[in-house]
């Protein structure tokens, strides 16, 4: 890391994730690296299987890299026990699922109210924060609906709320409008950059350019690797 | 405890989201836990429950023993006076003999069970009256002086309607008035378990009590049952050894009555005449059978949470995305399961508390007096049925619990089929469950089987005399206050009366029942006889009436049946059976041979018969010595009549009852059953361990076809798009019945044939419970997993159907 250069929030250096099939190795990352400052917005894009989602699970700590290194907010992470990861994951990570993932036997406080359970927080402080995250993305009217009683972009509003209720150090969303209308998907990607706005780090895995747009920094994925935009652009013409 | 909370929360909501799972888990532990409260429910109140006395632990039962014999008998009043005085072992020694008494007044006469007791009875078991009090040293000093007693809880109320000014009040008993002094405590049942006498009485008023020869100060009539209890300190050993002393006095100073004869010591709690020893090898097989069938119901329900944990997989992901560790996911499924096994013990605990009561009466042990056992619900058996919840649950709960907390997070979240493997071997494991269930359930389906051959073969074996059309019925003339010769006369005449009844073909009477679950034995000496070294000759016996031989269907194979020669005056005969014959006379016509009771003044007894063997005391013993006395020589004023009938005997029951009762209105008979009935107590245990293996055994096919049920009917939900390619290429419906019968047909297949490897080693260590049967008998294993099989095949047949029905546009839309 460069003396100078801010630090950045989180780092990859040579991030290899390789599939072991009885037949096959699948190199889903072939040796990513990448920065993301504190306070940034960045899209990763790319074409179908180029290992967005995958970069996202290993950026997440839902999964684990087969080499190189993760470093979060200047501590690696890159060997942690399963445990360790799930605790950075409660305090340190926002998820935002392009299939929303509420839980449907759970009101919508009860789901943002989750990941602060997890984190053993007393219940007045979660009931603040959970207020404070539904009126933030403006579903506190709805508080005591069940996920099934709420349209899809209401869904997504929800779970927006609940990866920010914990105050993560970096929200990640994984195609947070591939389920949504255009309407919808406008609003909800309207919410994230008011969010940036605020300050939150916003790392987002999405295929269309439209939204790609919202972001500071685009990074473009092909084959496991980031690359140019022609790379990109040349394949797809080809 | 917050999210302990929430996790309650949490698991309720669930509980009452898929309705049909919670009645399936909740019904099933409900049997499991059930079955298991139900019988430690009976090992609670037989084998642990402590008598309700002072003390209990210090409580030992004293029995006589003969030398070169492994029987154990009762006590003669000055025996018992003698180790009373003379012991420095027990702080206190009771006598007690259970008797039919009759209670009479208010126009009711009826028969109750009665105890003549030591004067120190209350004392020294520590019991205070409910109401009024116990006895008085000075009430068991001289005979016939204090007619007092004291009544139970149970007849007060429901004799006397819980008159409060019953004491004081004259009851009669046995045609005698006796002053009620106290009214036991409700708890009170006496000190052996199941016989609770209704009223106690001093042993010196035994004449009154139970009319007929006095029985106080005599040392050769054994007839009193003894308890002491240890002074602190003191051990069994030690009190055997002091008392050993004084038998080896006794043998001394009485040769006659007390030559070989000793005293053996155990504890009340473990007696080798009780009903505890009769009942610990059933209620140990029992427990083990329960137990099997809860590990039936935790692996029905381990499969149910399997596939249902299949069917929260995203739900269990996005926890764990969120943060949830692994170890906070599996306490949240173990809430879930913990709280299905509290609820399914809460009912199992509900249903115990009145099974073993309605079984226990279903049983209907067939005994003169009702056998009373106490199943209340206690504290041991509260704190038995939540430890067992709490222990299915986690045994039922964890595995699942483990399985569903290993997520591919990546895939589960992005709502992919993927993680294949995984889902293999959650399946593999809900198909390893299933073979498990199959083979507990063949097990205990083969054990119950041989039981039932068992309890069959016992049925068979032959008493030797003819049970079928034969009646009986018991009556007692000494307790209306008839004397010898008024008895004697009213039996005649009754025999009289009762053969002229239609349909009746022969009658006659006889002190005991054969196989009634009491036998008399008499010392005796044999004209001629050399007894060997360490040699009584303490033979059972039965005093009975003319035609006894005819009328119970008994082959005289020499001499003759006992008729009008054999009254008082003639010269006193005697029929032995074969085996009698065979051990004192071998090889020798015993016809004409002599023998009397031991010390016995009076003139010799000639043997005029020789009766076929039989059964005495138990169905399955090995042949003993028996003889016959003659009741017109030797009275007896209870007695029991035996009618042989044309028809079905149950027909002339009521006609030979109102004829007794013709020629005494005011006459108790009890009872009165046929002989086929009777016999039912000696096969007592072989009928409940059949009944109730039987029970369990279809419980256990029940649980092994709900469980495979389940599994194949998920097996058909997850396979539908597979089955829907298959038949969009132009598979049948009899190619898709097959392979989804043949899958549950597999797992049946595999379960059977470990069962039966299982069954074949388990079932070698009851064989000595078994009668008639091998504990490898081929046709009960083979019936027992051909039914299984079957079973097992209507199980998968009904989601094989289903999987027949899917439409293969559905199904290939089907996300």
């Amino acid at each position: 890391m460069s003396k100078f250069a801010p630090q950045p929030l989180l780092r990859l250096e040579g991030v290899k994730k390789i599939f072991l099939t009885e037949e096959m190795e699948t190199h889903a990352l072939a040796g990513i690296g990448l920065d993301i400052i504190k306070g940034e917005y960045v899209s990763i894009t790319g074409p179908s299987g180029c290992g967005k989602s995958t970069l996202l699970s290993v950026l997440g700590l839902l999964d684990s890299p087969s080499e190189g290194h993760y470093w979060l907010n200047g501590k690696s992470v890159s060997n942690l026990s399963a445990s360790e990861r799930a605790r950075i994951r409660n305090r340190e990570i926002g998820f935002i699922f392009q299939s929303f993932n509420l839980i449907g036997d759970l009101n919508v406080f009860e789901n943002v109210e989750l990941p602060l359970t997890y984190r053993g927080i007393g219940g007045a402080e979660r009931k603040k924060r959970v207020n404070e995250a539904l009126e933030k993305v403006g579903m506190a009217h709805r508080a005591k609906h069940l996920p099934g009683q709420l349209s899809g972009g209401q869904q997504q509003r929800v779970a927006v709320a609940r990866a920010v209720a914990g105050q993560p150090l970096i929200l990640l969303a994984d195609e947070p409008t591939g389920n949504l209308d255009s309407t919808n998907g406008e609003s909800v990607m309207t919410l994230l950059r008011d969010l940036h706005k605020e300050g939150s780090t916003i790392c987002m895995v999405t295929h269309d350019p439209r939204y790609a747009d919202y972001a500071d920094r685009t990074i473009h994925l092909f084959d496991g690797q980031v690359v140019q935009p022609e790379v990109v652009e040349r394949a797809e013409v080809a | 405890m917050n999210s302990l909370a929430q996790d309650f929360r949490y698991g309720v909501r669930l509980l009452f989201k898929n309705p049909g799972f919670t009645f399936v888990a909740v019904l099933s532990l409900a049997l499991g836990i059930g079955a298991n409260a139900t019988i430690f429910s009976f090992v609670n109140a037989i084998l642990l429950r402590p008598l309700p006395v002072e003390e209990p632990d210090q409580l030992v039962r004293l029995y006589t023993t003969s030398a070169g014999s492994d029987r154990i008998g009762a006590f003669s009043h000055q025996d018992y006076l003698d180790i009373r005085e003379h012991n420095n072992a027990l702080s206190g020694l009771i006598a007690e003999r259970l008797k039919p008494m009759s209670l009479s007044g208010d126009g009711q006469n009826e028969i109750i069970p009665g105890a003549i007791v030591s004067g120190n009875y209350f004392s020294v078991l520590g019991v205070q009256a409910a109401q009024g009090r116990t006895f008085l040293p000075e009430e068991d000093q001289t005979p016939n002086t204090h007619p007092v007693a004291v009544v139970s809880y149970g007849l007060w109320q429901r004799r006397f309607g819980s008159d409060p000014n019953l004491l004081g009040k004259t009851v009669s008993l046995s045609g005698h008035g006796f002053t009620v002094i106290g009214i036991a405590p409700q708890n009170f049942t006496g000190t052996t378990l199941g016989q609770t006498p209704d009223v106690w009485v001093p042993l010196m008023m035994q004449a009154q009590a139970v009319p007929g020869p006095t029985m106080i100060n005599s040392r050769d009539m054994r007839w009193l049952n003894v308890t002491g209890r240890l002074k602190p300190g003191v051990t069994i050993a030690q009190a055997q050894s002091s008392i050993n002393a004084i038998a080896k006095q006794l043998a001394e100073q009485s040769p006659k009555t007390n030559a070989g004869t000793g005293v053996s010591i155990h504890s009340v709690s473990n007696t080798p005449d009780g009903p505890k020893k009769m009942m610990f090898p059933v209620l140990g097989v029992l427990t083990i059978v329960v137990g099997l069938i809860l590990l039936i119901a935790c692996a029905n329900i381990a499969n149910l949470l399997l596939a249902r944990a299949a069917a929260r997989r995203k739900e269990i992901g996005i926890r764990l995305a969120l943060g949830a560790s692994r170890v906070r996911l599996i306490r949240q499924l173990l809430t879930e399961s913990l709280m299905l096994s509290v609820l399914g013990g809460t009912v199992g605990l509900l249903a115990a508390v009145w099974t073993p009561g309605l079984l226990f009466a279903a049983l209907k042990p067939p005994t003169a007096f009702p056998i009373v056992i106490d199943f209340t619900l206690d504290r041991r058996m509260l704190t038995f049925t939540i430890i067992l919840s709490l222990v299915t649950g986690l045994i039922f709960g964890l595995l699942p619990a483990l399985n569903a907390s290993k997520l591919d997070l990546t895939s589960v979240l992005k709502d992919e089929a993927g993680a294949l493997g995984r889902a293999t071997r959650r399946s593999n494991l809900r198909s390893v469950l299933v073979v498990a269930q199959v083979t507990l359930s063949l097990v205990l389906l083969i054990s119950s089987g041989l039981f039932i051959r068992s309890l069959q073969g016992a049925q068979a074996i032959n008493p030797g005399f003819d049970a079928d059309k034969l009646l009986v019925m018991s009556y007692n003339v000494g307790l209306q206050g008839y004397d010898e010769a008024k008895g004697k006369v009213f039996n005649r005449e009754l025999i009289e009366r009762v053969s002229n009844l239609p349909g009746v073909t022969s009658a006659s009477l006889a002190e005991s029942i054969p196989l009634g679950g009491s036998s008399n034995q008499l010392k005796i000496e044999v004209e001629g006889y050399q007894l060997k070294p360490n040699e009584t000759l303490s033979i059972d016996y039965n005093t009975v009436g003319k035609e006894y031989f005819k009328t119970m269907g008994i082959p005289v194979l020499k001499g003759r049946d006992f008729n009008d020669q054999d009254r008082e005056g003639a010269e006193g005969s005697v029929i032995v059976n074969e085996t009698m014959a065979k051990r004192l006379w071998p090889g020798v016509d015993p016809i004409g041979k002599r023998l009397k009771p031991l010390g016995s003044t009076k003139p010799y007894l000639q043997v005029v018969g020789v009766a076929k063997n039989g059964k005495y005391r138990r169905l399955k013993e090995d042949p003993l010595s028996f003889m016959y006395l003659a009741l017109d020589r030797s009275y007896s004023p209870g007695v029991s009549l035996y009618v042989r009938t044309a028809g079905d005997p149950q027909n002339s029951l009521e006609t030979v009852r109102q004829a007794v009762q013709t020629m005494d209105k005011n006459l108790p008979v009890y009872n009165a059953k046929t002989m086929t009935e009777s016999i039912g107590l000696s096969l007592f245990d072989q009928r409940m361990a059949a009944t109730l293996l039987g029970f369990f055994g279809l419980l256990a096919l029940i649980l092994a076809a709900i469980g495979l049920y389940g599994v194949m009917a998920y097996s058909v939900g997850q396979r539908r798009r597979e089955l829907g390619i298959r038949m969009a290429l132009g598979a049948q419906k009899s190619n898709v019945l097959k392979l989804v019968v043949g899958q549950g047909l597999k797992l049946t297949l595999i379960g059977t044939a470990i069962g039966l490897i299982a069954a074949f080693g388990l079932m070698r260590l009851a064989s000595s419970m078994l009668y008639g049967v091998s504990a490898s008998d081929p046709l009960t294993f083979a019936g027992a997993a051909l039914l299984l099989v079957f079973v097992a095949l209507l199980a998968s047949f009904i989601p094989a159907r289903k999987a027949t029905k899917v439409d293969p546009m559905v199904a290939l839309r089907f996300q």
